[in-house]
């Protein structure tokens, strides 16, 4: 057997501290469009316990409709506004731009939703499901073929593009998309798409996830 | 552990809306023979309560995800009721044998450029907008290009610098005694006013070029980012046309044809914006020498101009009067 000894000496520098440099990981949803219609970015922080993905109180809707305003006389709505017209759930975890009515005011995106999956709690039991949707807002019917341009873009904080659909030309004929979900389980978030279209109005959309 | 699917059921609460979990492929996009035998006809829009057909999906932007790292998600979105989308999703390496000297990039973007392209299912008409709103955002760039290349100021500033080069002309002239006998400071008297009225306006012009060459370099960024989608569609077109039937080869081929014709529109519009920036740095660079440098030196010359020059005096003013016109000259283009 080969003797060894300790190379180091006391004068040695000591070791380095090091960190993990890598920040808690983030997603981008940007929807833009342009022409005067009236489209809406929409998420909903839901619980998977094994029978599929469930909200079960206001505080769990990013919507533009859950918004505290006044309806005819009444107060209507959940999230207060920001300063800055953005709104916000479970403290800032998910945070959506101001309501934009019309595409045409802004070359870039027209709304957009950051989401930030390590400042949501993770249930006992199950998973986080962030279920991503864009609708068209309206009177009538409307669809999305009637809007100039409209697309939808997730990225991760890197901004690299996970996802890009063109609601004009795929979702021609729905009201409404959903893009994907974020899943956030022990190990982490994780976008995962979906891409399916649908006719119906966001309330739909609550039904089918509460 | 394996966990249970998720099932978002139907309106009517009993009815599951699909039979089981919607399976997302988010590997590499499988090669896809042409579209008519692959994918059968897509139903019509559905309402909430209707029940979608279980499909598989390549979204794009999906096998990028994973490419850059990204974690493979293990657990299944829930999925609401209704119709799933295929776009077109093309593997890296399909584009690559296309294309085999494309950078990564390029390649990234024409994956989402066909991810981007009208469905499978969708007819000719739709094809016909293949590519058009980058040629619309292409035209715009070009009519930014035109707007700011007809901008007063980069006619006025030559103006200015000419009229410097003129006043100086006539004072060389008289300083050498020119034809017309008319003495150096009469001259001088009447061009004074006119010289320093242009040196002033050069000065204010001088932030208002520099802004214009910020708005430059920012439409040649623009352009170029316009040029690289119009590559991207020009290898999507590619990568399409070998796998859309007949009935759109017609549309998407012309379609092609005319992106290609727009890709060298934004190439020659890159060179000119090149030409621009560069005419417009030698005419920021003049102005910057010439009105802030040069022209308060011959100023400064001639500021302590007696009642009468002696001919050392004469020679001197001449010498730096010329000095400065030879400079205008070399600089400004005729």
């Amino acid at each position: 057997m080969s003797l060894s000894v300790n190379l180091a000496k006391p004068s040695d520098a000591p070791r380095k501290l090091t960190l993990n440099l890598k920040k808690n990981e983030s997603f981008f949803v940007r929807l833009a469009w342009d022409c005067p219609s009236d489209l809406d970015l929409h998420a909903l922080v839901a619980v998977n316990r094994g029978e599929g993905a469930r909200i079960s109180e206001f505080e769990d809707i990013l919507s533009v409709y859950n918004v505290q305003r006044t309806v005819r006389g009444q107060q209507e709505g959940y999230l207060p506004l920001a300063a800055d017209k953005t709104f916000s759930v479970h403290g800032g975890a998910l945070v959506h731009s101001p309501d934009a009515t019309d595409g045409q005011l802004s070359d870039d995106d027209d709304e957009w939703i950051r989401v930030f999956p390590s400042r949501l709690r993770l249930p006992a039991t199950g998973y986080i499901e962030v279920v991503l949707v864009a609708m068209i807002h309206g009177p009538g019917k409307p669809v999305f073929r009637h809007v100039k341009n409209a697309h939808v873009v997730v990225e991760n904080e890197d901004r690299e593009q996970l996802l890009v659909v063109s609601l004009s030309d795929h979702f021609a004929d729905f009201s409404g998309v959903q893009m994907g979900s974020i899943i956030i389980d022990g190990s982490g978030p994780a976008f995962s798409p979906v891409g399916v279209g649908f006719v119906g109005d966001f309330n739909d959309v609550l039904a089918q996830f509460s | 552990m394996k966990r249970a699917p998720s099932i978002v059921r139907g309106a009517d609460g009993n009815t599951p809306a699909q039979p089981g979990p919607t399976r997302i492929n988010i590997g590499a996009a499988p090669s896809l023979p042409p579209a008519a035998s692959q994918f059968p006809p897509q139903p019509g829009p559905q309402s909430l309560s209707s029940r979608p057909a279980p499909t598989r999906l390549a979204l794009p932007g999906a096998a990028q995800a994973e490419a850059a790292g990204h974690r493979r998600p293990v657990l299944k979105p829930s999925v609401l009721a209704g119709v799933q989308q295929r776009p077109f999703a093309a593997a890296a390496e399909e584009l690559l044998q296309l294309f085999p000297d494309a950078q990564p990039q390029a390649v990234q973007l024409a994956q989402q450029q066909i991810g981007a392209a009208p469905l499978p299912t969708a007819g000719a008409l739709d094809w016909m907008r293949f590519g058009e709103p980058q040629q619309q955002r292409l035209a715009q760039l070009v009519r930014q290009r035109l707007q700011l290349a007809e901008e007063p100021l980069l006619r006025q500033v030559p103006l200015l610098l000419r009229q410097l080069h003129a006043r100086m002309s006539d004072l060389l002239e008289a300083l050498q005694g020119g034809v017309f006998r008319r003495t150096p400071a009469r001259i001088w008297s009447e061009a004074a006013p006119e010289v320093r009225l242009a040196e002033t306006r050069l000065q204010q012009a001088l932030p208002q070029l520099q802004s214009h060459q910020a708005l430059l370099a920012e439409l040649a960024l623009q352009t170029g980012a316009a040029h690289r989608q119009l590559q991207a569609l020009d290898m999507a077109a590619a990568w399409l046309l070998e796998r859309t039937g007949d009935d759109i080869h017609t549309t998407l081929s012309a379609r092609a044809a005319a992106i290609l014709a727009s890709q060298a529109l934004a190439l020659e519009q890159l060179q000119l914006l090149q030409l621009d920036q560069d005419h417009l740095q030698a005419l920021t660079a003049m102005v910057q020498e010439g009105v802030l440098v040069r022209l308060p030196a011959v100023l400064a010359q001639l500021a302590p101009w007696g009642p009468r020059l002696s001919e050392t005096q004469r020679l001197l003013l001449a010498d730096v009067v010329a000095e400065f016109k030879a400079f205008i000259e070399r600089k400004l283009p005729s």
